[in-house]
């Protein structure tokens, strides 16, 4: 039998000497030093405000400022059918920058774009839509981090790749990777699948128009269902919305 | 509990908590993104006591690294999916410690390290889990004896 009194000294003993990360990094905030408490204290309040006010903003103001930002309208696409409106409520983003729509549930909205992330070269749009409130929202997003059964729309330069080779370079790795043909909006395009953690899948849809990539993507897991009863199922009948203007 | 008292809770907790995490995660980078969502969490809603702290943030920051992964977002670039975390692997694997965790499911190591590195109880370790005493039990007795195993392969 393990003797616990020497567990705890060998954990104390063996742990206690894992490196620290840099002292500045311990608070999630940008300020690099902090030479005195007072100025601890003074950074913290800031971050106390800016978090606060950050989450209040984006629950305020992420559409307006999404579609100021992109030329977004909340009009229905003409071509796009009433029946796919979901959930009993019909709320469409209309992208006229890069030239399509789509049908959220009612109770999804655009999520504020990730402050400090770099687009990756050759991407020309992103957006997120979520279902999760913004506090939820918040709490979860980071500079390289997909949320969980939030869907995000890519727009890339192509630079010669075709649609069914795009998994190829999107992370789906050969030995795990479901590979298939789809439609949308009556354009043939290209599905993968692959699992990124054990209990986490990533979904993709290629479609190709002329030299860009429209690229929609989710992760599922853990479990069948994400917050707010959102399912699968509920992240296809969005993909499914895609309207190409 | 004010954001300054909050911070200063937090700062004197971090290094075991941030090590407790490595051992659980074995990943730098979740872990510190984990503890970070715990010190957020902390700021829209502290726990009620300052002695539950430890075992708050712990448990926070568990269900953090759970929900948050770190998912590739480069499709131009090859992406090899999740990164693992090498160095901190290779020097946990050169611990006793470590290499009896690696044997143990995450929430295994989770229970484990709460009791042995951060010094939770069951009721401590159920209460902030939101299980039963009898799972935490459970969960460590099946823990320990992997672990015995572990050792007696060893030897």
């Amino acid at each position: 039998m393990l003797p616990e009194l020497t567990i705890d000294r060998v954990f104390r003993r063996e742990l206690d000497s894992l490196p620290l990360p840099p002292e500045g990094s311990w608070i999630p905030t940008r300020a690099a030093s902090r030479p005195s408490i007072l100025l601890t204290t003074l950074v913290v309040a800031a971050t106390v405000v800016l978090v606060l006010g950050a989450a209040t903003l984006a629950r305020e103001a992420s559409d307006a400022a999404a579609a100021a930002r992109r030329g977004v309208s909340t009009a229905p696409l003409i071509n796009l059918p009433r029946p796919t409106c979901l959930r009993g409520g019909c709320n469409v983003y209309r992208n006229d920058a890069f030239g399509y729509g789509i049908v959220l549930p009612a109770d999804w909205r655009v999520a504020p774009p990730v402050r400090g992330r770099t687009p990756p070269t050759g991407e020309l749009d992103r957006v997120e839509f979520t279902g999760q409130t913004s506090d939820e929202w918040t709490h979860l997003v980071g500079i390289d981090v997909v949320v969980p059964w939030d869907l995000v729309v890519e727009v890339h330069e192509r630079r010669g790749v075709l649609a069914m080779d795009w998994w190829r370079v999107d992370g789906c790795d050969r030995n795990s990777c479901v590979v298939g043909q789809t439609t949308l909006s009556q354009l043939s395009g290209y599905t993968a699948s692959w699992p990124i953690e054990p209990s986490l899948r990533m979904h993709a849809y290629y479609v190709q128009r002329g030299d860009r990539m429209l690229v929609l993507r989710y992760a599922t897991g853990p479990g069948n269902e994400g917050p707010r009863g959102i399912t699968e199922r509920t992240l296809q009948q969005i993909v499914d919305s895609l309207t190409f203007g | 509990m004010t954001a300054e008292r909050w911070a200063e809770l937090y700062r004197l907790e971090f290094p075991r908590l941030y090590r407790a995490l490595l051992a659980v995660l074995r990943d730098r980078d979740r872990a510190l993104d984990a503890l970070h969502d715990a010190f957020v969490a902390g700021l829209r809603h502290p726990p009620a006591h300052d002695a539950d702290l430890a075992g708050w943030l712990f448990v926070v920051a568990i269900r953090s690294s759970r929900r948050l992964r770190r998912l590739p977002l480069l499709p131009l670039e090859w992406v090899t999916g999740h990164s693992g975390d090498d160095e901190i692997e290779a020097t946990l694997d050169r611990m006793e410690v470590g290499r009896l965790l690696a044997g143990l499911t995450e929430r295994q190591r989770a229970m484990v390290v709460a009791q042995f590195y951060l010094g939770l109880d069951h009721r401590e370790i159920a209460r902030h889990f939101g299980v039963k005493t009898g799972t935490v039990s459970a969960t460590l007795a099946q823990a320990k004896a992997r672990m015995r195993a572990e050792v007696r392969n060893a030897s």
